[in-house]
């Protein structure tokens, strides 16, 4: 049997590495996605670069390049550092989409209503805008980050000993690698299909509530 | 510049590695993915319950831990190789993603069309091999494309059963002379350069979509605002990251 | 407009009952459509007039009430029906929807052919050569090879109704044919309906063109609340309407405008 300790252990890092890069993700989100919308070409070209070589790139290749290629003195040799610095600029771009998705969801009447009024930029943005764009960035924020917990497993490849890391370490020295494998194969889906049905609840709550204003 | 071509040209084997293992797990998985998305739209419940079952593990599973199942779990019973592992292990989990598209793409025919299949005397038959399945062939496309992105970058896991796929050959290459992030870095040029040439093509596709269908499709974020406008859009996702 | 003389009945429905989820949306309706007949049926919204025209082409499934083609029972609700006998039905009565329908990946030529060769059996060339004719009819022989989306509202309907018409159907149902379509192109469609009407098409049309109906019916027909109310010549139900109802609701539909 696989040690329930060890099973802890790494879920305990899988989540480090989970909540870091999403955390990393999400501010280098927010500047990729207003360079993105930027009225400036250049600046949108910017933008563009970023997300392409972000999603072009394998993972895995990203993880690899940043722990062995790239001597970044402290981020390099911590591999949970690396794989969340990796996973969290692959994310970035996902995130910067549904930041994107959300504000295009929203009508440009409401910001011309905003500006009718002579509401600032920031009322503008908190009172209207947001409250309307957040369900939408929401729903899919939530998809990707399933995604991004599964990526999370990558990091047992550069050592980070997140669950993958036991597992694999304990199917060498003797449990059978079905049992250890599909142990933290549920364990991974005690996170993933409770926020994939969220994300799906919200997602249908977003299409009604959008679709009732479109007429 | 010379080094990184040469470079380039000794990683070839591995791209083509690379390319091959995708397309195995794309003919594995589309026409799995096919049946599943069918069986979802059964009325045979039990079947639909199975097959669900079936995508929630294939995509709750981190891709990684589904290749060590196969490649070392399946010890128990057989021996498989390394791109065997890869084509069994990327070929259920395109599966599973595919279901979902296939199951969209099925249920996304207007029921209007059917209505005036069924008004025009079409048998049962007819009604799937004239209306429904150009539908689903033409729909389906754009997001099958992305099916194969996906799993073509996956492909770069079979590094850690120790294949000589792309980013494996890099590795090694670098090992020989301990100047690993070259190799590395040409790798990651190879994959942004394929991944491209797909994302293209899915963007080809998807505007052919449009033109046929005279429908936005969800999958360009950029459409959200065409998406708010076309209220007659089938009940599917609208958000790209659910559709994966 | 003369009392039509026309010879014998071509569709016959008698006692039509429907109900969805215990609401009772059609509570016993018949109707006679003689050979060359056109009917207009009006009424307001959720009155059931489209459930009952969809009702003859059997698009739903009577709870009671049967079914004549020319004297030929098709359909009762009280036998057991086979998908062959549906399917015989559907091939001699055409319908016009609402929003087209039309087969999205097909061309308007394939729309109109497509049927003719898999329900009739007509070889390729047959069916290409009649839907070539059905398209001239309506006006469409320059859009052929188009998509639907590449069509407007109008043509996409004038598709539909060669594609109907190249079945050489019995009867025509029309369900709402220009209610999506924008104003100003609904005059091409209801041009293309008087036409095959002065042809001497058997048409049963739920319309909300009174102006149309009143120019193209031979007799309307007034449906409220899943029941027929009064049918009449469009002079008895137009312009002197027999209930107070009727009266209501023409005015409120040709009134405003």
């Amino acid at each position: 049997m696989l040690d329930s300790s060890y099973v802890i252990e790494g879920l305990m890092i899988t989540l480090q590495i989970w909540v870091g890069a999403f955390l990393l993700s999400v501010i280098l989100a927010v500047p990729v996605a207003i360079l993105r919308r930027s009225d400036n070409l250049l600046l949108r070209f910017i933008g563009g670069i970023w997300a392409w070589i972000a999603r072009g790139i394998p993972p895995v290749a990203w993880l690899i390049i940043i722990y062995f290629g790239l001597s970044l003195g402290i981020i390099s040799e911590v591999p949970v550092y690396a794989a969340i610095v990796g996973l969290g600029v692959v994310n970035s771009a996902y995130i910067g989409d549904s930041i994107r998705a959300g504000l295009d969801a929203v009508p440009t009447g409401q910001w011309e209503g905003a500006a009718s009024v002579g509401m600032n930029l920031r009322d503008t943005l908190f009172r209207v805008i947001l409250p309307q764009a957040l369900p939408v960035m929401l729903a899919s924020t939530a998809a990707y980050s399933i995604t991004l917990l599964k990526n999370t497993a990558i990091a047992s490849i550069i050592g980070a000993n997140e669950m993958v890391f036991y597992a694999y370490n304990a199917s060498q020295v003797g449990v059978n690698p079905l049992v250890a494998f599909l142990t933290i194969g549920i364990v991974y889906l005690l996170f993933t299909i409770p926020v994939g049905l969220f994300a799906r609840w919200l997602d249908a709550r977003v299409m009604r509530s959008t679709t009732g204003v479109a007429s | 510049m010379e080094n990184y071509l040469d470079l380039a040209v000794d990683l070839l084997p591995g791209l083509r590695t690379s390319i091959y293992m995708a397309l195995a797990c794309l003919a594995v998985g589309l026409p799995l993915g096919f049946l599943a998305g069918m069986a979802l739209n059964s009325q045979q419940r039990w079947l639909r319950i199975v097959v669900v079952i079936f995508v929630e593990i294939f995509r709750g599973f981190p891709a990684l831990l589904t290749l060590y199942l196969v490649y070392f779990g399946l010890t128990n019973f057989l021996v498989v190789g390394r791109f065997t592992s890869v084509v069994i292990a990327f070929g259920l989990t395109s599966a599973a993603y595919a279901a979902e598209i296939f199951r969209a793409a099925i249920a996304s025919v207007p029921k209007g069309q059917l209505e005036a299949a069924q008004s025009l005397a079409f048998t049962r038959v007819q009604i799937t091999t004239r209306v429904i399945i150009p539908h689903v062939l033409n729909v389906v496309v754009p997001p099958i494309i992305g099916i194969a992105i996906i799993t073509f970058q996956g492909t770069a896991l079979a590094y850690a059963i120790g294949a000589r796929e792309l980013l494996g050959s890099a590795y090694s290459i670098g090992m020989t002379d301990f100047r690993v992030l070259e190799p590395l870095m040409v790798a990651a040029a190879l994959y942004l350069v394929v991944t491209s040439l797909l994302s293209w093509m899915e963007i080809l596709a998807d505007r052919r979509v449009q033109r046929i269908t005279g429908k936005a499709s969800r999958r360009r974020s950029g459409s959200a605002r065409k998406r708010l406008k076309g209220k007659t859009d089938d009940k599917t996702s609208k958000s790209p990251a659910l559709a994966r | 407009m003369t009392v039509p003389t026309h010879s014998g009945i071509a569709l016959s429905a008698r006692e039509i009952h429907k109900s969805f989820g215990g609401k009772e949306v059609l509570k016993g309706i018949s109707a006679d459509v003689h050979k060359g007949e056109h009917i207009a049926i009006i009424g307001p919204s959720g009155s059931g007039k489209s459930t009952f025209i969809r009702c003859l082409n059997l698009l739903e499934l009577p709870d009671a009430g049967t079914l004549d083609l020319q004297g030929e029972r098709v359909f009762d609700a009280d036998r057991r029906t086979s998908a062959s006998s549906v399917r015989a039905l559907r091939r001699r009565v055409g319908m016009v929807f609402q929003s087209f329908n039309l087969f999205a990946t097909h061309t308007a030529l394939e729309n109109v052919a497509l049927a003719q060769k898999l329900v009739l059996g007509r070889d390729k060339n047959a069916a290409r050569k009649r839907a070539e004719e059905q398209l001239e009819r309506v006006g469409l022989q320059d859009h052929m090879q188009k998509h639907p989306s590449q069509l407007s509202g109008g043509q996409q309907q004038r598709v539909a109704i060669a594609r109907s018409l190249a079945m050489d159907p019995e009867v025509i149902l029309f369900d709402e044919p220009t209610s999506a379509i924008d104003p100003e192109m609904r005059v091409e469609v209801l041009k293309v309906m008087k036409e095959l009407a002065e042809a001497g098409m058997t048409m049963l049309m739920v319309t909300h063109e009174i102006q149309f109906a009143q120019q193209a019916a031979d007799r309307v027909m007034f449906i409220a609340d899943g029941e027929a109310l009064a049918t009449g010549t469009p002079q008895e139900m137009l312009v002197d309407p027999p209930h107070e109802r009727i009266h209501r609701f023409v005015k409120a539909v040709s009134g405003v405008v």
